[in-house]
């Protein structure tokens, strides 16, 4: 009879191993084609291959906190010429806030982008804050210098770990947080995306409501 | 016996399942860990570096002036000369939406080499890889990781 029981409890713990090896398998399965998905997202080009693409992987959108449909955070930072700039001074206004570096080349890619959409909606009320996200200590002449040959038509801030903290951390650049009329972010993005895509989110933060 | 494998079972499931990769680990230093050359002796090491699956990073000649090249501080240390350290020619890569704009840049694994000489004995090669990794559309701050190997002379 002991025999039995003990049988029993045998053919069980061989089941539920069996199971968790299924289970561990189909995880793996899919751990696979998520990473297969992630690296059919972007394209490597290199110079031998004339221009034959080899995959590659994008991740920053994974680390991008949640914050839309919250208040921006507000914040104070010098401008690269010595003004003072706070987010609050844009009430009622649509802003986006794009977060770069000038050692970023997405960031260098999307700024043309940013500067023709700036002029082309200013006069609805919208507005863009370049926060700096260079070393601590880089000096502003640089950062200024850099403005003017890339043409930039926004105030270029000089950014803090306070800023960024604020905004989750901001550890992929360009980042970009779209601030709506009412002073809540409708859209943010990590990592470069399209001029239409921007476009579409700037659209959307001048369609809110001030209060 | 049996409650050994199913322990196994579930360490291995565990192993398998993915991490969220830290922001510090695009590249990681794979070896040597210990070399063994001839004393007095000029020695060239190659020391193995990895780029993670998906991101590049700038070479040590990046195409522009702004961009933060691949660097490889050595600490002074006694016994050991370090004379020079060869980077390889980086790989041209140009992002999906400016196909035109070309950056010099590493993938994969890279090989750095290290010349050397050193006095007879036990020293330690240490320093630090300094480089600015990106993806296809974003990137990293700069980040140095540690580089370290046992050198014996003999």
């Amino acid at each position: 009879m002991g025999d039995v029981k003990r049988n029993q409890w045998v053919i069980v713990l061989v089941l539920a191993a069996f199971a968790l090896m299924v289970w561990s398998g189909y995880a793996n399965y899919k751990r696979r084609k998520q990473y297969a998905q992630r690296q059919a997202q972007g394209t490597l080009v290199p110079e031998t291959a004339n221009n034959q693409s080899v995959q590659q992987d994008v991740s920053a959108d994974e680390g991008l906190p949640d914050l839309r449909g919250k208040r921006a955070p507000d914040f104070s930072l010098k401008t690269v010429d010595g003004k003072k700039i706070s987010l609050s001074d844009y009430k009622g206004k649509a802003v986006l806030i794009n977060f770069w570096a000038t050692w970023c080349a997405p960031c260098k890619i999307e700024m043309p982008w940013l500067v023709a959409l700036r002029t082309q909606y200013a006069g609805q009320g919208f507005e863009i804050l370049g926060v700096n996200a260079d070393d601590v200590g880089t000096p502003r002449a640089k950062l200024a210098k850099f403005g003017q040959e890339q043409g930039l038509n926004y105030p270029l801030l000089v950014g803090d770990d306070a800023t960024s903290r604020k905004y989750g951390g901001v550890e992929f650049l360009p980042t970009s947080y779209f601030v709506g009329r009412d002073g809540k972010i409708v859209s943010e993005t990590a990592g470069l995306v399209s001029k239409d895509e921007v476009e579409a989110s700037i659209k959307k933060a001048l369609a809110t409501g001030g209060n | 016996m049996f409650l050994w494998a199913v322990m196994i079972l579930l360490l291995q499931v565990m192993k398998d399942q993915p991490l969220p990769l830290p922001a510090d680990t695009q590249v990681a230093f794979l070896s040597p860990t210990q070399v063994s050359v001839a004393a007095h002796r000029n020695t060239q090491i190659d020391l193995h570096f990895r780029v993670a699956n998906g991101f590049h990073i700038n070479s040590h000649a990046p195409l522009d002036k702004l961009l933060i090249p691949a660097r490889l501080a050595v600490v002074e240390t006694p016994g050991i000369n370090v004379t020079a350290v060869d980077f390889p020619p980086g790989t041209d890569y140009a992002l999906q939406v400016a196909p035109r704009e070309k950056l010099s840049v590493y993938t994969g694994e890279f090989v750095l080499h290290a010349h050397l000489t050193a006095q007879p004995g036990e020293h330690s090669f240490e320093g630090g890889l300094r480089y600015q990794a990106c993806d296809a559309n974003s990137c990293l701050p700069p980040h140095t990781i540690p580089v370290s190997v046992a050198v014996v002379a003999q």
